[in-house]
């Protein structure tokens, strides 16, 4: 045992000083490589950080991108009205007395009417309604092209208008109104001050003021509409004797019809912002409904209809892609590129076929206007590529073992399986030959977020989307099977299997697609949406393969 | 210009490329030498070599400044060989079969006068296992709960595994030496 202990010391001591001071030099090209490969981490960092901000951004349009831009349908929700109220805190400032509601909305339409002329820049519409006395009272406007209407359930008084450009119009609902309650709705000019005082009475329109109002008269309690700072106030009414539109830069008061039982005050405070203009208040009221294009409903019938065509004309818009998100769920054929391009090792493997492999997914999709959307989905993917050569030969290298470049990275196959003992190569043989079959399979998860703009309004509307994938490899398999022919007698398979090879698992790189969808109803539509991806970051980080996907969606998109 | 090694680390804490080149120029011979002893290949030897710089250069900025650079260096990429070996999932509880010899066959001769490159050459053939625990018993002084612990196996497989890699290596010795002389 001594000699043995001497012998292993000898030989540690043999080795140790073989290599304790022996600096053998890599190849010159490997710090280019390992400088490349920092490079593609660092451009990895950036995207990663990219994403990460562009995600961040998505999620906070998302979360606090404004109602008032994405709700179309400007309908004052009378539960809302306090709340809206305060939010015109700064330019408006609304006071309704025996415990009226007070709802308010903006909208930057150019109001003109025969009877009330409003021509502000941006125009605000209150609305008050007097929920002692049970009526209530709904306003609602929208964009061009659009109705609006006014619509008292319990006094049945509804004003309706249709014109092009425009919002809708001040009414003081309460006027019309037989007894115990009172509306106001107003529309003001941007810094304009307007309010109205029920209590502060400079001119007296009880009786007489009739606001787009048709019904009572009587019972009224005088009320007080203060204009200051310039303002021009237009009502509809056509038996109004009072000249709210006065003179500019003085205080004009409209004093409106109240209730018997209660008084109602209106303060209506635009700082800055509202103004009435009114034209001629003392027109004929005959004269005034041939030129108006406001009309009163008293029927209930008739409100209703009115409250549901008015419903309708703003809801349609609301077909399908209209609504502020909706989700998407798609199946894709796709088809993966990633060839080597060049490599150092013995062997590339090379013009491999892909395979149609299917993909699916779901896509949030986030309206940011009636054009444009955004989309982040995730999905699942794969992609097959096989290569068959029949023959290919190996140089008998020195260098072992044999490496085959794939797209995947290097397959390295130990000598001993490929040169068994006993083979022997004769001068000038210095090749052998093999016939090798090659697939690899790799499964991946996507994140496409997308900006999509959408063409036209029709049912079928064509429509682009661009932005960028994130990709992380779930899993990569590679198999090669090679077939060894030294001699017409010897004849050898091998198989070899490689489950993790020097994949890079992220990737990134833009994507771009084109398509159709065709709207169904008004939360359902389908769609067909030819696109591709680019990776930006080689599939191997040892292989330089260029990496792309084609793929053909076709998807269900339904309406949140 | 000679950079110094305290240059050389703030450097490549600040990401500058020519510094990472620097670090690597100056360190490169000796990892390599590393690389080749727990590789198959020079090809997979460039790639530890490779793999072993990224994270030298990923975890410089935990490099407290204590103790040896080199050796700070030397550990990562011996850890970065130990990762490509453990891919290949060796059994070490496996002995290939072709390799199995009786340890008292051996003559132990006198030591080898083979070169640096020969003797690399008997390692590169030895297989994985024995191959691993002799470089990290030997070559870079590991012992061998040491040894257990960084390859998850008990320490009397890192001892038998050494004995065997040592026999085989003397045989090896044996014979490349007798073929030498027969070429002589």
């Amino acid at each position: 045992m001594k000699d043995e202990d001497k012998h292993n010391e000898e030989m540690d001591k043999l080795f140790q000083g073989a290599f304790a001071q022996w600096e053998p030099k890599p190849e010159p090209a490997a710090w280019d490589k390992m400088e490349a490969r920092l490079n593609r981490r660092r451009r990895k960092r950036v995207g990663i950080l990219i994403s990460s901000i562009l995600l961040l951004g998505i999620v906070g349009t998302w979360y606090f991108w404004p109602n008032s831009r994405l709700n179309k349908e400007n309908i004052v929700n009378d539960s809302s009205s306090a709340n809206s109220a305060k939010q015109l805190n700064s330019n408006i400032t609304t006071t309704v007395n025996s415990s009226a509601v007070s709802s308010v909305k903006d909208s930057k339409e150019p109001v003109t009417n025969t009877n009330t002329q409003v021509q502000p820049s941006t125009s605000h519409t209150i609305s008050a309604e007097n929920k002692s006395n049970t009526p209530s009272a709904k306003v609602m406007s929208s964009e061009t092209n659009t109705t609006s209407s006014i619509q008292a359930n319990d006094n049945r008084t509804v004003l309706t208008k249709k014109k092009k450009n425009t919002n809708y119009v001040v009414v003081p609902k309460s006027i019309a109104m037989n007894s115990g309650s009172s509306t106001a709705t107003g529309s003001h000019k941007k810094n304009k001050t307007v309010s109205e005082k029920s209590n502060a009475v400079n001119q007296n329109v009880a009786g007489k003021s009739e606001i787009n109002v048709s019904e009572t008269k009587k019972d009224a309690q005088q009320s007080t509409t203060t204009v200051t700072n310039n303002p021009s106030v237009v009502s509809n009414s056509n038996e109004t004797d009072a000249n709210v539109a006065d003179n500019k830069n003085k205080q004009s008061t409209t004093t409106l019809p109240a209730t018997k039982d209660t008084t109602t005050s209106i303060v209506i405070t635009a700082a800055n912002k509202a103004v009435m203009e009114s034209s001629d208040l003392k027109q004929d009221k005959k004269q005034a409904e041939k030129n108006s294009n406001t009309e009163v409903i008293k029927k209930d019938s008739a409100i209703q209809n009115a409250y549901a065509v008015a419903k309708k004309d703003s809801t349609v818009k609301q077909n399908g892609e209209q609504h502020k998100l909706s989700v998407s769920i798609y199946g894709s054929p796709e088809i993966g590129e990633n060839n080597v391009t060049s490599t150092n090792a013995q062997f590339n493997i090379q013009d491999a076929r892909s395979t149609v492999r299917i993909s699916a997914g779901a896509k949030l999709n986030i309206k940011l206007s009636d054009n444009f959307e955004l989309n982040i989905g995730l999905s699942y993917s794969q992609y097959n590529q096989s290569n068959k050569v029949d023959s290919a030969w190996l140089v008998k290298s020195d260098s072992i073992p044999y490496v085959f470049a794939t797209s995947l990275g290097n397959m390295s196959i130990p000598d001993s399986s490929m040169i068994p003992s006993g083979i022997i190569f004769f001068q000038p043989r210095s090749k052998f030959g093999v016939a090798y079959k090659y697939t690899e399979t790799v499964s991946f998860i996507n994140m496409p977020i997308n900006a999509k703009y959408t063409f036209g309004n029709g049912k079928l509307r064509p429509y682009i989307t661009a932005g960028l994938n994130l990709q992380y490899v779930l899993s990569e398999k590679a198999s090669l099977e090679v077939i060894r022919e030294y001699s017409s007698s010897q004849i050898i398979d091998q198989h070899f299997t490689y489950n993790s090879l020097d994949v890079t698992k992220f990737n990134f790189g833009p994507s771009a697609g084109a398509g159709l969808e065709y709207i169904l109803t008004d939360r359902l539509d389908i769609y067909l949406e030819p696109n591709a991806r680019l990776n930006m970051l080689h599939f191997s980080s040892s292989a330089n393969s260029t990496n792309y996907f084609i793929g053909c969606q076709a998807g269900v998109r339904i309406g949140l | 210009m000679s950079v110094t090694e305290a240059e050389i680390i703030e450097g490549c804490r600040a990401g500058k490329r020519e510094l990472q080149k620097a670090l690597y120029e100056r360190y490169s011979g000796k990892m390599y030498n590393i690389c080749l002893r727990y590789a198959k290949s020079k090809h997979e030897a460039e790639d530890i070599l490779q793999e072993g710089f990224i994270k030298v250069f990923d975890k410089i900025g935990q490099f407290a400044g204590t103790g040896s650079f080199e050796g700070w260096i030397r550990r990562i990429v011996v850890n970065s060989a130990l990762e490509v070996i453990r891919k290949r999932k060796i059994d070490f509880s496996s002995i290939d079969i072709n390799y199995v010899q009786d340890p008292h066959e051996h003559t132990f001769n006198t030591i080898s006068t083979l070169n640096t490159k020969e003797l690399l050459a008997v390692i590169q053939e030895l297989p994985d296992g024995y191959k691993t625990v002799f470089n990290l018993y030997v070559i870079e002084g590991y012992q061998h709960s040491e040894i257990a612990e960084m390859l998850s196996i008990s320490e009397g497989t890192s001892k038998s595994q050494l004995a065997r890699a040592r026999n085989l290596l003397q045989s090896k010795l044996n014979e490349t030496e007798l073929n030498l002389k027969k070429i002589k």
